[in-house]
Parts: structure tokens; C-alpha cells; sequence
């Protein structure tokens, strides 16, 4: 009975899905919208196959300023997550500054990172570790303190120090949170890649995309759109093979 | 008989209240000793005392004639809640204790494998604790404070958590493996009926902070079906 309804769970949204293609298809096809406003989804693909290979190789450069940006984020928030929950003073010194940061838009200080970083990879980084690196820090911190006093109490019985508890209790619990936070960073960061790209540098899909725009390329424009929600996609399911890989026992839960 | 835990006049207050002054407690070898009181009379902060997690404000706890007051890692207890981690599978739970005094993974294993036959759950060292009924982690919770603490073993509310057969199930079975492996037990229940089925002594902690002891030797192995049993449970009863 039950794998049915998951076929059908599945098949529900690709349904949904298809019937907007095919709708925005008819109105292109029937001019309601003008074919240079919005170009039919068959355009788009033509687009899409004929710039393949420009478009691989930018995407590769985002890909690589993503890739460095997220891991950079990472090491950071771990090792930030770690001295706030070691030294509670430093939490509460941070921990709001922390908070602040979210609140700047990415788009209002990417022009101010390349102004000081110019146009290479570091600003690109640099917006993405600024971006990606808070939800990653606040996921570990919460999974840090999810820790049962209890089996900390039970462990510390056993003679174990603080790095035996951080090891066997703190880290374990803490990744659940780790990868939800890392799963909301993810979907920020190709976006966060694309949008400095937007304002200097040579390569990247930011920089396509900044290109097919001056040239009113619209069909272009939505292949690199699509394009960019893909890898955002891709990013996102690489985790969650990494999550399932890390918690074999939460398989188990669900059972 | 050699007293194996001894407790001699522990004092502990929290900030202005005094949870007990000046209590014994003894534990021979082989032997099962309950804490039986009710909620909140400091029955855990004395397992904490006993276990060298807490440090009591006064008084020594030796084990075997050595000193271990505020000294964790020799002793263990367990608790109603098993404390078993969720993401460690049941067998690596188990060698916990060894890996934490820096056995290697291989050996620690290999050793608490050994046990998992006799305490009845050979088949599940691969499970997560998830996987296994309440009685069965209670076990696994067990050979865990076995096998770090070795004969001396404090339990706190052990069965607490679990149905009533169940409960019983588990207290007879307490009862078989504590004879074999010669285990010398602290117990704390409010269980009047659990202090008199595992226990050879009952300290019985009422509001008085002073103990009251009652001996049980020789139980029949029905012992709870008995006049005898009734009689020092409506003693018990009048005690709290």
C-alpha cells in the first residue's frame, strides 16, 4: 500500500510542473507575451544546447568560487561554534554581532567587496564565507547544546575529558543541525557566487548571465537561470547523500 | 563480610538546604543494598556522592579500602533513562567505557562482545538502540555499567521506565546475572516492592534524614508472595 501513494507523492509535483511548461509554451507559441519577452520553453533549450560548453565553463568557475566558499565557511563556523560553546562569555560577546551580519543584503556589499578585493576569486569567496557562514555556526552551536546533560554526566562517570565528550557526545549531536544549517547555506551560495560575479570579474555564470542581458538575449537569460537552480539543486542533493552517508542511524529511525 | 563500598559520614547541602548529615551507607561483596525513599529526598545526589561525580561537602567514600571520594571513572551507575546514544550502534555503546579509558576499538569490541550472550542480547550488537524494546536497552544499559565499573554497580531507578511485567521480568532476571557475576549492588528505588525483591538490606531515607535499616537474609525465592513481605512493606509504608 504504501509505495503507491510514494510513486504518486512523487509523480505530483513533476505534474504540476509540466503543466506550467506546457502553459508557458502556448502563451509564447499564441504571442499573448511577445517572443523577445518571454521565450518559449523550446527556445530556451535551443539555447541551453547551443551555449553548452560557454555555459560549462562558466558555471565551472562558480562552481570552483562555491565550492572554496562553502568549505571556507565551514572550517570557520566549526571552529567559531567551538570556542562559543567552550567559553560562554565569547558566545555572548559574538553571538549577536553574528546575528547583525545576516542582516546586511549580500547585494549591497558585493559592490564594496570588489572594490576592496578586486576582481579575482577572493571577493567572490569572501561573500559566499559571509553569507553561508552563519547558518553553518548556529546549526553546530544548537547541536552542541542539544547535548543530553545526562550522558555527558554518564560519560564524565567514565573518566572521560572534554575532548571525549566532544568527540563521542557534542560532535554526534551536532550533526543533524550541521548539515539543516549547511542545506540553507547551500541554496544561498551559488546565488551568493552569481551575484558578485554580476559586478566584476572575467569568468563565472554571473558574468554570462550580466552579458546575455546587455545583449537582450532572453532565451539565454533562462538558460543560465536554470542553469544556476540546477547546481543549486545538485549542491543540495550532494548533501543529503552526505547527511545519509554521516547518520546511518537515522535510516534507521524512520523505520 | 568485606564492606566493598562504604559510604561514612557523607554531608552534602545545596546552598541553605541540607539533604542528608552525617549518613552510612555499606555495601559488602556480593551483596544488594536499596535506597528506598521517595522523590526529591537526595536519593540521586547520593548515587552522584557514591559514584564520584559529586563531592559531599563532608565524609569518604572508599571502594575496597581506596579513597574514590569525588573521583569519577570507577564506578558507574545507571539510570531509569538508559543513556544509550542514539548514533552509536548497541554493541559499540556497550564498549563505550573501554574506548573511553583508551582501550582500542578492536579490543574494547571484542571484549564487550563477550558478554552479549549471557546478558541475552546476542543478535543485536549491529542495532541502533532504536531498534531494541525497552527491556533490552535496560540490558545493554546494564553490560554497559558492567563492564565499566566491573562487580560494583549502582543503579538508579533501573526499571523505573518500563511496564509492569516487564519490571518484574527484569528484577527476576537482575536477580539471576547479579548471583552469577557476584555483582555487588546499590539499588534506588521508590519502589517499595522493588527495594524488597532485589534487596538484602533497605536504608529506607525519610524526612528525618536519619537512615533506617532492615535487614533480609535468607529470602525465599517467592519472597514477595509471603506474609513476611506485606508485614515489612506496611512497616516500610509507616516508615515514609
Amino acid at each position: 500500500m504504501k509505495r503507491p501513494k510514494s510513486i504518486i507523492d512523487k509523480l505530483l509535483p513533476l505534474g504540476t510542473f509540466a503543466v506550467i511548461i506546457v502553459i508557458w509554451q502556448m502563451l509564447s507559441v499564441t504571442e499573448v507575451v511577445p517572443a523577445f519577452m518571454l521565450p518559449s520553453p523550446v527556445k530556451v533549450v535551443k539555447a541551453f544546447v547551443n551555449d553548452f560548453p560557454v555555459l560549462m565553463e562558466h558555471a565551472g568557475y562558480t562552481l570552483l568560487e562555491s565550492a572554496i566558499g562553502m568549505s571556507v565557511s565551514i572550517v570557520i563556523a566549526f571552529f567559531a561554534a567551538v570556542i562559543m560553546d567552550r567559553f560562554i562569555l565569547v558566545k555572548k560577546a559574538f553571538y549577536p554581532l553574528l546575528v547583525v551580519t545576516q542582516t546586511v543584503p549580500a547585494i549591497a556589499i558585493a559592490p564594496l567587496l570588489v572594490l576592496w578585493f578586486g576582481f579575482g576569486l577572493s571577493p567572490k569567496i569572501i561573500l559566499i564565507v559571509i553569507v553561508c557562514f552563519f547558518p553553518v555556526a548556529v546549526g553546530f552551536l544548537d547541536g552542541f547544546a542539544s547535548a543530553d546533560p545526562d550522558e555527558i554526566k554518564l560519560l564524565r562517570s567514565m573518566g572521560a575529558g572534554n575532548m571525549q565528550i566532544f568527540r563521542h557526545i557534542k560532535l554526534p549531536y551536532s550533526l543533524p543541525h550541521f548539515f539543516a544549517g549547511l542545506k540553507v547555506s547551500s541554496s544561498y551560495c551559488i546565488v551568493s557566487a552569481v551575484i558578485s560575479e554580476w559586478l566584476g570579474g572575467t569568468n563565472g555564470l554571473g558574468v554570462y548571465m550580466t552579458r546575455v542581458r546587455k545583449s537582450y538575449a532572453f532565451d539565454k537569460m533562462f538558460a543560465v537561470i536554470i542553469l544556476v537552480s540546477a547546481l543549486s539543486l545538485l549542491l543540495m542533493a550532494l548533501i543529503s547523500l552526505l547527511e545519509k552517508k554521516l547518520m546511518p542511524y537515522k535510516k534507521e529511525e524512520r523505520k | 563480610m568485606n564492606n566493598i563500598l562504604s559510604a561514612k559520614g557523607i554531608a552534602k547541602a545545596f546552598d541553605d538546604k541540607v539533604i542528608f548529615r552525617d549518613l552510612d551507607v555499606d555495601l559488602s561483596e556480593g551483596q544488594t543494598v536499596a535506597l528506598l525513599g521517595p522523590s526529591g529526598i537526595g536519593k540521586t545526589t547520593l548515587m552522584n556522592i557514591l559514584s564520584g561525580v559529586m563531592t559531599p561537602d563532608e565524609g569518604r567514600v572508599t571502594l575496597c579500602g581506596e579513597d574514590i571520594t569525588g573521583k569519577p571513572g570507577h564506578i558507574s551507575y545507571m539510570q531509569q533513562k538508559d543513556l544509550l546514544l542514539p548514533y552509536y550502534t548497541v554493541l559499540y555503546n556497550v564498549a563505550l567505557p573501554l574506548i573511553i579509558k583508551g582501550e582500542s576499538k578492536k579490543e574494547a569490541l571484542k571484549k564487550a562482545g563477550g558478554y552479549f550472550e549471557f546478558f541475552g542480547l546476542a543478535g543485536y550488537e549491529d542495532k541502533y538502540p532504536k531498534e531494541l524494546s525497552g527491556g533490552m536497552r535496560q540490558r545493554a544499559a546494564l553490560l554497559r555499567t558492567y563492564i565499566q565499573s566491573g562487580k560494583v554497580v549502582l543503579l538508579d531507578e533501573p526499571f523505573g521506565a518500563l511496564d509492569a511485567v516487564t519490571r518484574r521480568k527484569m528484577q527476576k532476571w537482575y536477580l539471576g546475572i547479579s548471583k552469577e557475576l557476584e555483582l555487588s549492588t546499590v539499588v534506588i528505588t521508590h519502589d517499595t516492592d522493588e527495594a524488597l525483591i532485589l534487596a538484602d538490606r533497605v536504608y529506607i531515607m525519610g524526612e528525618g534524614k536519619e537512615l533506617d535499616v532492615i535487614d533480609l537474609k535468607d529470602k525465599p525465592s517467592n519472597f514477595e508472595l509471603t506474609e513476611e513481605f506485606i508485614k515489612l512493606k506496611k512497616q516500610i509504608v509507616s516508615y515514609l
